[in-house]
């Protein structure tokens, strides 16, 4: 176990630059989760970690060593894939055991090693099958077998979940959580998916056109976004933006309605601003501090119930954790709760 | 009522199915029946023909295969040919695909399209320049010297074919292959090549076939009846002003009979589906 450190990473494709020198550190043991919009160079990152794809410029280190350009078989590193990347002409049992055999583990060692680890992932019945006789769940543990068999420096997870169904998707998200508690290995997991970011991450590190938007803690980067792209990105339903002025009232929007500031910010101009749909509440129409909207949708959920509303063209997403009684068509009034709105200028958050 | 006319019509498009479907079967079959009947019939039957059918079966054009020809020899110099030219053939078409498909370099893609270029040029009329090339080199009445020849008969289309075995193999297998502790060429020997087997199965198929059947390269490079390959021995039949049909067709039954065998045991490997289940 080791952790990662990448320094001014840089990857070009002939003339095209995709990652734009990134810094990230990854401590000890920790659980990291690349997220970004597709595009944005999170797999182009940890195939370079992995040594699939060579670095432009930059620095890869792995504990004390750097390891830009070590072969893949001598990083330590082992990656689960999208696509699992499972041998199909090896069955279940050799597949877990190839590391081993690669490394000139005797026979009897990779036995048994196989069926620790078998055990581990809940596939010991399976261990003659190949994989084409598993199901999508059953594939992707061989595929985490296979990994933690050799007790590697780090893992590499590459959009692991995104061939499973929803269902199968949260419980293995839990047995990977589960699995990097007892185990402890440094971890780097990209996926597209920030439900999975949020609850899998010990730290995340937004991604975007190649460069680091915000590195964080979870629920710090819900709390605190860096900017308004994480803050869009980050939380489900997302964040409602609103862009207008900001003035020493608050921030006037195009049709007049003045948004409330917890205090008062020296900068003036255009600016958005955030509220999470948690922190709206219904009050009477016309309070100060308020503005309307016209309700297109009402989704109760059972514990929450979502309310998808309209203001002068654009959407606006309420949640409630009471249900209240407005239907499609109604029009109501949104208050915003003033001490958790967030305020973002051009270059980024203004407090 | 009003399904009679359309069962009438389903029923005569069936008879005409059947008889087009029979009329085709005749057609193919024929010649194979009459190379054997040839085979096995008297020498000069095929001259004064009255029947379809043979009228006395003999083994003795079979016999002077052995006695008064050397068919053997030939056989063993076309096993050894074909077998050379494919093996070799498969071995640098599989390196090539598998450069192709996976490194990146700059002019692969010309490299290619060249590959292809020189598949489009007939034997016939490379056999002037490859017979002074080979009178230079010594190579002339050789068997490698067929091989050779052979060799860059087969070897664009198998490069091309490989490419495309590699190209349909997910590269993350390879990925995982080199992150589980291989060398590229790990890699490519524990998992890429088990995968393509099938592939390389049918380039050697291809290239046995090619070879065995070639009859310019072997004909023409060589002189001496000894070095012959089956397929020139054939003609050896017609002399100049008349042929030996019931030999030639008994030589032709033994020259067809192993690659029927080699695709008789090759199939199996050739049938493809061995990759599910590896990815997604």
């Amino acid at each position: 176990m080791a952790p990662i450190k990448i320094t001014s990473l840089r990857k070009a494709f002939n003339a095209v630059e995709v990652v734009h020198g990134v810094d990230i550190t990854v401590e000890d043991g920790e659980f990291c989760v690349f997220v970004g919009p597709s595009g944005c160079g999170k797999s182009t990152i940890l195939r370079m970690v992995a040594g699939l794809e060579g670095v432009t410029s930059g620095e890869i280190r792995l504990g004390d060593r750097l390891i830009n350009d070590l072969p893949p078989k001598d990083r330590d590193i082992a990656m689960v894939f999208q696509n699992y990347a499972l041998y199909p002409h090896l069955t279940v049992e050799d597949n877990i055991g190839f590391p081993l055999r690669m490394r000139g583990v005797d026979r009897e060692v990779i036995r048994a090693e196989v069926r620790r680890v078998s055990e581990i992932i809940g596939l010991q019945d399976l261990l003659a099958r190949h994989p084409r006789q598993l199901s999508g769940g059953q594939r992707q543990r061989v595929a985490m077998g296979r990994a933690i068999v050799r007790n590697p420096q780090a893992f590499l997870f590459d959009e692991p979940l995104s061939n499973l169904d929803a269902q199968l998707r949260v419980q293995m998200r839990t047995q990977i959580r589960e699995l990097h508690q007892r185990i402890r290995t440094t971890t780097i997991y990209v996926t597209h998916d920030q439900v999975e970011a949020m609850t899998m991450a010990d730290r995340i590190v937004v991604l975007k056109d190649g460069h680091v938007e915000q590195s964080g803690p979870p629920l710090e980067i819900y709390d605190r976004p860096a900017n308004a792209f994480v803050a869009r990105f980050i939380g489900s339903p997302s964040m409602n933006l609103f862009t207008g002025a900001l003035t020493e009232q608050g921030v006037r929007l195009d049709d007049g309605a003045v948004l409330p500031l917890p205090k008062r910010y020296g900068a003036t101009g255009t600016a958005q601003y955030g509220v999470r749909p948690e922190h709206l509440e219904i009050v009477e129409i016309g309070t100060p501090g308020s503005f309307e909207a016209e309700v297109a949708v009402v989704e109760p959920t059972g514990a929450e119930t979502m309310i998808f509303a309209r203001r002068n063209g654009q959407d606006v997403t309420a949640t409630f954790r009471m249900r209240p009684a407005v239907k499609p068509g109604d029009r109501v009034a949104l208050k915003p709760d003033v001490d958790t709105i967030h305020l973002f200028g051009e270059t980024g958050r203004l407090d | 009522m009003s399904a009679g006319p359309a069962m009438r019509r389903s029923a005569a498009a069936r008879t005409l199915h059947m008889v087009a479907l029979t009329g085709l079967a005749i057609v193919v079959a024929f010649p194979v029946y009459w190379m054997i009947v040839l085979a096995m019939t008297p020498l000069g039957f095929s001259r004064q023909i009255t029947s379809i059918l043979p009228s006395d079966l003999t083994f003795d054009n079979f016999a002077s295969l052995v006695v008064e020809r050397p068919m053997l020899r030939w056989l063993w110099n076309s096993t050894l040919v074909a077998t050379l030219s494919s093996g070799i053939s498969m071995l640098i078409g599989l390196s090539c695909g598998y450069a192709l498909s996976r490194l990146r370099f700059r002019g692969s893609y010309v490299v290619l399209v060249l590959v292809l270029a020189s598949q489009m040029v007939p034997s016939t009329s490379i056999l002037v320049p490859l017979y002074t090339l080979f009178m230079d080199l010594g190579l002339l009445n050789t068997i490698h010297g067929v091989v050779i020849g052979h060799i860059s008969l087969v070897l664009p289309l198998a490069i091309w074919m490989s490419k495309g075995f590699f190209d349909s193999l997910p590269e993350e297998l390879e990925g995982a292959a080199r992150l589980d502790g291989c060398s590229r060429l790990g890699a490519l020997w524990f998992v890429a090549i088990p995968l393509v087997s099938p592939g390389l199965a049918a380039i050697f198929v291809y290239g046995f076939v090619t070879s065995w059947n070639d009859f310019l390269f072997p004909r023409h490079f060589v002189q001496s009846e000894n070095l012959w390959t089956a397929a020139a021995g054939l003609t050896s039949f017609r002399g100049e002003y008349f042929t030996l049909f019931e030999p030639q067709m008994a030589a032709s039954i033994v020259f067809a009979f192993p690659v029927v065998v080699l695709f008789f045991f090759l199939q199996r490997r050739m049938v493809s589906g061995s990759l599910t289940g590896g990815v997604k």
